[in-house]
């Protein structure tokens, strides 16, 4: 089920473009805030301007989400395969106890077993020590085991998430050259339409008229020179001739 | 040469033949084919193309007057980026939204296989998500040769 952006991104994003936000490429059991939040914090860091850039920006998270997405079922994969988690177990040995205790009753339900009896809960120091050790001796096998069954797998996922990583440097790359293209023609620009209006205004001003206003034809008889160039190479070519 | 006689019984077994015959099963046996539908080109989705003309106006106001067919393809490539990104959510909704509480309820290489099956189907879905990517570098190169005196 689709769902839509939380109203801070709408306060964030140009009005014109919410539409092409929303709805958010997200699974339903995936929360929409915490897309929002990346969102939000990568448009600060890379200050969009334009709606290209917004459009890389979004690009940007998407890949971030789904590099995100693809980590987060490499472990549910090993999590969901393995009799014990790992991860879930504390330091304190009562609550490992439990866990355990919880995921061989799961375990034997699962399989139609009789489920083993409790172990009695309070135990002597240096025996509860003794079994802590044993305990996470054998969850590391377990652990080991696990990605040893899922190595296709995790090995397929880790790829995918390297194409996904190459595509977001690519992206940095892109708005990066596109934020060097256009930081080059924005001072060039207001020269160039200076240099437009300028020249014929000056022409007329100098042939009599006080208004300034371009004489007809006054475009066509100004000698071309660097003040008036068109194009780039044009000129340099103007240029050349005039020196040759 | 088919004998005449021959045609004549297919073309009786012909009308026998138990295809779709109301409207709404043909409009669905049309789709019977339909995977994801990513490489059908965006602008000929009605309901996307008005989008795609909205937003390629508004970067063809901001970039350049005369950028039109690149503010196009960038659009339409923003909208193509999309449809892969929710066919590869898609693709992957069944697996996040069971229920994660039991931690044994299938056997674990069936888990494996059905992941294994997933990943090669967003291995496939790749190429289109390539594709308008690089489709959109190619316009921004096209944007960039624009040349310098109009530019905004």
């Amino acid at each position: 089920m689709k769902k839509n952006m939380p109203v801070i991104q709408d306060r964030i994003i140009p009005a014109d473009l919410v539409p092409i936000f929303n709805p958010p490429p997200l699974l339903s059991s995936e929360d929409p805030k915490v897309y929002c939040r990346i969102l939000v914090g990568l448009a600060e860091d890379l200050q969009p301007v334009t709606v290209t850039e917004w459009l890389l920006v979004k690009d940007i998270t998407d890949l971030n989400w789904e590099m995100r997405r693809m980590r987060r079922w490499k472990s549910a994969v090993l999590e969901k395969t393995s009799t014990i988690a790992p991860g879930r177990m504390s330091d304190d040995n009562t609550r490992a106890l439990t866990a355990i205790r919880r995921a061989r009753l799961e375990y034997a339900s699962a399989r139609g077993e009789t489920v083993p009896p409790a172990p009695p809960e309070p135990l002597p120091p240096k025996k509860r020590a003794r079994r802590q050790k044993k305990t996470q001796q054998q969850i590391d096998a377990a652990t080991a085991q696990v990605f040893r069954d899922n190595i296709d797998f995790c090995d397929a996922v880790e790829r995918q998430i390297a194409t996904i990583e190459a595509r977001r440097a690519g992206l940095y790359r892109e708005l990066e050259l596109y934020r060097e293209g256009r930081a080059l023609r924005r001072p060039s620009n207001p020269i160039l339409d200076a240099e437009f209006s300028e020249a014929p205004r000056r022409l007329a001003l100098e042939q009599g008229d006080p208004t300034g206003h371009p004489i007809d034809g006054a475009e066509a008889d100004i000698p071309v020179t660097e003040t008036h160039r068109t194009n780039d190479n044009d000129s340099i070519a103007q240029d050349q001739s005039q020196s040759g | 040469m088919t004998p005449s006689r021959k045609i004549r019984a297919n073309q009786a077994n012909a009308l026998n033949s138990t295809g779709p015959r109301s409207l709404e099963g043909k409009g669905r046996a049309r789709c019977n084919a339909l995977k994801h539908g990513l490489n059908v080109a965006t602008v000929k989705d009605s309901g996307v193309s008005a989008a795609i003309a909205r937003l390629a106006d508004i970067i063809r106001k901001q970039e350049h007057d005369s950028a039109s067919d690149a503010a196009l393809v960038i659009a339409e490539t923003s909208v193509d980026l999309a449809r892969v990104r929710d066919a590869r959510a898609a693709l992957l909704e069944p697996l996040f939204s069971a229920p994660q509480s039991g931690r044994v309820t299938r056997d674990p290489s069936a888990i494996d296989s059905d992941a294994l099956h997933r990943i090669e189907q967003l291995q496939k879905l790749d190429r289109y998500e390539r594709r308008a990517l690089s489709r959109r570098a190619r316009a921004f190169c096209d944007l960039a040769r624009l040349p310098r005196s109009t530019r905004r």
